[in-house]
């Protein structure tokens, strides 16, 4: 733990980039294993959307989700006590040139879920971020 | 309880442990091209309606019986249209026919 700046927490978790990569690898390693019985490098971004299948509510699509000013391309609906949902921009599964975007999207958004799943471990008072009703992340 | 025909198509595809992607390259639209991947999200959310051809080749990479999927679309099979049924007596006995199988498996 490490004292938090911006003011919104006393303090917070802080990992080392090789620690972060080392758990996602460790995700997604094992399954590949479970699913496919073999790590298949590059990662499929089939397996990609399988994995966020197994521990989302729902993987949908999105309309709309960017503006004039941001462009947004994904975002993860979280309601306590239930798995979340993730929607990615209809766009990145339409126009097959994008396809990097969608497999960084779709890893972002699970990130979110990763991050969901981690921080209830550790015991800080956090401010309430987004006022009331499910909290997003894009 | 039977689910939707969106809920019970993401069902089976994840029963049978397949990806979006896998069920998709199985399933053509009449100009011969795969449907899209945003489509089959469609239809499992129930927001879109297959057309015939395209259920019964959902029907076989789901590795289901196509008069489930008709049943869940609310349509009859293709072989089974107004043009095929000969009288209303007839299909009056079909259905009368139906809810007693559907009846007699309720039964403990």
């Amino acid at each position: 733990m490490i004292p938090d700046r911006t003011g919104r927490f006393p303090e917070r978790p802080h990992w080392e980039i090789r620690e972060l990569e080392q758990m996602c690898e460790d995700t997604i390693t094992s399954f590949l294993r479970d699913h496919f019985g073999f790590e298949r490098i590059p990662v499929p971004t089939e397996a990609v959307t399988m994995l966020i299948e197994r521990d989302a509510a729902d993987l949908d699509l999105a309309t709309n989700l960017s503006d004039d000013i941001h462009e947004v391309f994904g975002f993860t609906q979280f309601e306590r006590g239930q798995k979340p949902v993730v929607k990615i921009a209809r766009e990145l599964w339409e126009q097959r040139h994008r396809n990097n975007r969608l497999r960084t999207t779709l890893t972002h958004e699970y990130g979110h879920y990763a991050d969901s799943r981690i921080m209830p471990r550790f015991s800080f008072r956090p401010a309430r971020l987004m006022g009331r009703g499910p909290e997003m992340s894009a | 309880m039977m689910k939707t025909l969106g809920q019970f198509i993401v069902e089976r595809r994840k029963e049978l442990g397949l990806a979006g992607r896998e069920v998709v390259a199985g399933v053509h639209n009449s100009d011969g091209k795969p449907i899209s991947i945003p489509f089959l999200v469609d239809l499992e959310h129930d927001r879109r309606k297959p057309s015939d051809e395209v259920l019964e080749q959902l029907a076989k990479v789901l590795k289901v019986d196509s008069d489930v999927l008709y049943f869940l679309a609310g349509r009859f099979p293709a072989d089974l249209s107004a043009t095929t049924v000969n009288s209303a007596q007839e299909l009056a006995a079909g259905w009368k026919a139906f809810r007693r199988e559907v009846k007699r498996k309720k039964k403990p």
